[in-house]
């Protein structure tokens, strides 16, 4: 596809879980300076219920006040595709960055994440789907991207069986059982997270990529493993991240993003 | 070649659509933008005339002139003219037109305007495809009369056999197959029980009768032909039922995913290329009796000339057989990928046990289906008369349920923040404009349109809520939102309570079940002897039983990845919405599909009970099963029953499978 709405596309930028990134011309209505924008093109047809529950959640993350969220500018549909615009990154994700990122800069980018999780919570939002493809790089640290968005537009599904399925092994596996999403869930795909980037390796070995059953099953019957290759404070805190009580983890997404601030100035 | 007598097979793919009126048929090559569409159907349906290519002419031309419509799909039209046949096609789109003088393409690849020709040449076939696509097979015993489908292109053929047929498609799958296919499939069915059974036999003999169609028995039709048919298949499931449940049921069902290519319901269909073949396999086959005596093929014959008798016969015939092939194509479906990958690869060889059957070696099946596009068949063999029509309702409803989903956006007018950007929010193409688009063709009878609406979202389109108007969108600027504004939430709490922890996800009704509570406090299935929770042990745990809101009782997850929460009841079918579990807010939708329909529209519900999950079986046609790992063979679940699920366990519904994983009990 090469528009929607008045967004003309330039090229595209990746698979979601649940739609299509493209960049964009900045319409002049959206009243922004920026040239260009991110628009994700939502692939699940979402009838007049979704939409309205879709618009509420991202006027919800919209208004939360954080300088880790990126910002969203539009949300809309045409001919029943649903879209919505936000802020374009160039540095590229934690998955995908555009340049390559120290350790220290990818400590300090998920404890950006952790912060904008917080502030997210705090505003009564759980983000859902933290994942490095959803930690966009900036100049001096990261902002958090996107928002699970399956059980809002599909109730009652977990997992859209769209874009990688790689993406399965960030999620705490309560949520993909469909059970409520809390600061502990954040915190679990936090911890994965980090320890994806720290070491190249998710907490499940490769998952088979072919195989959603399997990688499925594998995730919601085996406990997670570390990787020797952490140093004992950085196996700490993903430890903490991923104990099986919630309650054993840290309380807040605003505590492991200090913890992890202390490590990146320990090192 | 005269266009209303002509048979037209729609090809497989649902993204398009196919639409057929007596002296006319269109293929639109996509379903976006609505609007394009609309106004591509509305002159389909507005040209009245008994030969409207003329008709037609003026007002495609009017519509690809037309500078608002930037983004019209690729289509092809193909009508009657007083002096022969008017074709016309757009965009990405092929049209090859065979007659007796050869083949002729036309392609509206390259052209600004599309390709246009008066055809006088009498053509007895006109194929018509996306540009780079594979030609759709002539069929001879589908004929989609009136009405609209998703499809992907359509074959549309005057001749009554595959005799003399174009040879196009022939080789990706030929003749013997439909034998073979059909003639293995009883072992797989004898799970099934009688019904089963009773549906390979019809099946079986009458995809022979197609074949032997164009031999020399092919003779005119016979008033008795159905009857003789009827008897016969009743000897052909009495006398094979039992054999084929004595052959080795277990080993024939490690091998589903031959019997459900989609080349069976094809091969059934009888859309085979050249018959000069079939035939000498035909004729062993009634010497060697195996499906009850030589005669009932010989009878049978007179089926496929039968079928020239006209649309309404036809479709019943044809839908009949179609979905009896697809019962006939078994149980299994294809294995999921977990269990046995290579089974995905290809036809497997013949099942043991079957040799004795004068059948076509199965070699012959081997990488001849991979690229056949499934013809979409009713899912339920209609009953009546009126079969053919009601497979043209379902279709039809099918996209009116499509549009209907497309024409959101309305109900966001009543919303503070929204505003109606750019295009006119004129109500011109309103909801009701759509119904004609899809409706207009055949209205469906009244008692069909009273079972369709509730297909249509829950809630109902306010006046105002029209569809997007070209170039036209709805959007709701997320910049500059006021904090204090609608829907302001409480911080999500530091330390949910642990009776909380593992409660479902935004579902509204909570059940309350009696469990037991491990020692931080999460609520538990009383048979866990780990806490589902915190992994903390029960076995030395008091087993009180205290009463709890239900948690999520583990998930359903499908070959694709796409995973649901069991957290409550659901109906799972190509169209579930249809169902009154779902309307009444009883049970969620599941929707699944496959292109080959091998889904129903309401197919299953998993229906959990305390703690447990059970999968009842709604579909009469392609059924439910379970794989049971004890015994390596699927077991059909029949119709209004149920299974209870234990985690682990495989599912089948129709052609689409899942696993049911819990973490509950351990």
């Amino acid at each position: 596809m090469d528009r929607i709405a008045d967004y003309q596309f330039i090229q595209p930028l990746g698979q979601g879980s649940s739609g299509a990134y493209y960049l964009a011309a900045t319409p002049p209505r959206l009243g922004i300076a920026a040239e260009h924008v991110a628009v994700k093109v939502l692939q699940v047809a979402a009838g007049d219920e979704a939409f309205h529950r879709l618009t509420r959640e991202l006027r919800t993350f919209a208004k939360v006040r954080s300088a880790h969220l990126v910002t969203l500018y539009d949300a809309g549909q045409e001919a029943g595709q649903c879209y919505y615009a936000m802020e374009y990154l160039p540095l590229g994700s934690l998955a995908h960055p555009a340049r390559e990122v120290t350790r220290d800069g990818a400590i300090r980018a998920v404890a950006c994440a952790a912060r904008a999780a917080h502030d997210l919570h705090e505003a009564g939002m759980a983000h859902r789907d933290i994942k490095p493809a959803n930690v966009l790089l900036t100049e001096d640290g990261a902002k958090l991207s996107d928002l699970g968005l399956v059980q809002i537009l599909a109730p009652g599904q977990t997992i859209t069986g769209l874009g990688a399925i790689g993406s399965v092994e960030y999620l705490d596996p309560a949520i993909m059982r469909g059970e409520r999403a809390s600061r502990s869930s954040d915190i679990w795909a936090l911890g994965v997270t980090l320890h994806r980037v720290l070491t190249g390796h998710g907490v499940y070995g490769d998952l088979p990529d072919r195989d959603p059953l399997l990688a499925v099953r594998r995730v919601l019957s085996s406990p997670p493993t570390l990787d020797p290759g952490l140093s004992e404070a950085e196996a700490a805190i993903v430890r903490r991240c991923l104990d099986p009580d919630p309650a054993a983890r840290f309380r807040t997404a605003a505590e492991l993003a200090d913890a992890l601030d202390a490590l990146g100035s320990a090192s | 070649m005269n266009l209303a007598e002509g048979r037209l097979a729609p090809a497989g793919g649902g993204d398009g659509l196919v639409a057929r009126r007596p002296g006319a048929a269109i293929f639109v090559a996509a379903r976006h933008p609505v609007d394009d569409v609309n106004a591509l159907m509305a002159a389909f349906s507005a040209a009245t005339d008994p030969a409207p290519g003329h008709q037609l002419a003026r007002a495609l031309a009017r519509i690809v002139g037309d500078d608002s419509a930037t983004g019209l799909p690729g289509f092809a039209v193909v009508a009657a003219t007083p002096g022969g046949l008017y074709v016309k096609v757009y965009g990405g789109v092929e049209v090859e037109v065979h007659g007796a003088e050869g083949t002729e393409t036309l392609s509206g690849v390259g052209s600004l305007t599309g390709v246009d020709r008066e055809i006088t040449s009498d053509p007895h076939t006109v194929v018509v495809h996306r540009a780079g696509e594979p030609a759709p097979a002539t069929a001879f015993d589908v004929d989609l009369s009136a009405g609209s489908i998703p499809g992907g292109g359509f074959a549309l053929t005057t001749l009554a056999g595959p005799a003399d047929a174009p040879v196009g498609p022939a080789p990706e799958s030929n003749a013997p197959d439909a034998a073979a296919d059909v003639a293995v499939e009883p072992p797989s069915d004898a799970a099934m029980g009688p019904g089963g059974a009773a549906a390979v036999g019809t099946a079986a003999v009458e995809a022979i009768g197609d074949e032997v169609t164009d031999g020399p028995s092919g003779a005119m039709a016979d008033p008795t032909a159905d009857d003789t048919m009827g008897v016969h298949t009743d000897d052909a499931m009495g006398g094979d039922g039992p054999n084929v449940a004595d052959l080795a049921p277990g080993s024939s069902l490690e091998d589903p995913t031959q019997a459900w290519t989609a080349a069976d319901v094809a091969a059934a269909t009888g859309s085979e290329g050249p018959g000069a073949e079939p035939m000498g396999d035909a004729e062993p086959m009634g010497d060697a009796a195996p499906m009850g005596s030589a005669e009932p093929m010989g009878d049978a014959a007179p089926m496929g000339s039968a079928e020239a008798e006209g649309a309404a016969d036809d479709g019943r015939d044809v839908f009949w057989g179609a979905s009896a092939a697809g019962v006939a194509a078994g149980p299994p479906p294809t294995d999921p990928p977990m269990v046995d990958p290579p089974t995905m690869v290809g036809p497997p060889s013949g099942p043991p046990g079957l040799d004795d059957l004068p059948v076509v070696g199965a070699g012959a099946l081997e990488g001849n289906v991979r690229d056949f596009e499934a013809l979409p068949v009713a899912d339920e063999p209609p009953a009546t008369s009126e079969g053919g029509a009601d497979a043209d309702m379902e279709s039809m409803a099918g996209s009116g349920g499509a549009m209907a989903d497309s024409g959101i956006g309305g109900s966001m007018a009543d919303d503070g923040g929204m505003s109606t950007a750019p295009g006119p929010a004129d109500a011109g193409a309103t909801p009701a404009g759509d119904d004609a688009f899809v409706a207009g063709i055949v209205p469906p009878p009244a008692e069909e349109i009273s079972a369709e609406v509730p297909a249509s979202p829950p809630s109902t389109p306010t006046p105002e809520s029209a569809f997007a108007p070209p170039s036209g969108f709805t959007s709701q600027l997320l910049g500059a939102l006021d904090s204090d504004e609608i829907d302001e939430r409480d911080a999500l709490p530091l330390e949910p309570e642990p009776s909380e922890v593992r409660q479902a996800d935004q579902v509204t009704s909570e059940v309350m079940v009696q469990g037991v509570v491990c020692s931080r406090g999460h609520f538990n299935d009383p048979r866990s002897r780990f806490c589902s929770s915190c992994g903390i042990s029960m076995v030395q745990n008091t087993q009180i039983l205290t009463n709890g809101p239900r948690p999520p009782l583990g998930v359903m997850v499908f070959e694709d990845g796409s995973t649901f929460s069991l957290s409550t009841d659901y109906v799972v079918g190509r169209q579930p919405e249809v169902s009154e579990l779902v309307q009444q807010g009883l049970a969620l939708p599941l929707p699944v599909d496959d292109p080959e329909r091998s889904i129903s529209r309401a197919h299953a519900e998993l229906r959990l009970v305390d703690w447990d999950v059970h999968l009842v079986n709604l579909s009469g046609t392609n059924g439910s099963f379970v794989w049971d790992e004890h015994a390596q063979q699927w077991i059909a679940i029949p119709e209004g029953q149920s299974v209870m699920l234990t985690p682990g366990m495989r599912v089948a519904l129709g052609r689409r499978s899942a696993v049911f994983e819990s973490s509950l009990v351990r």
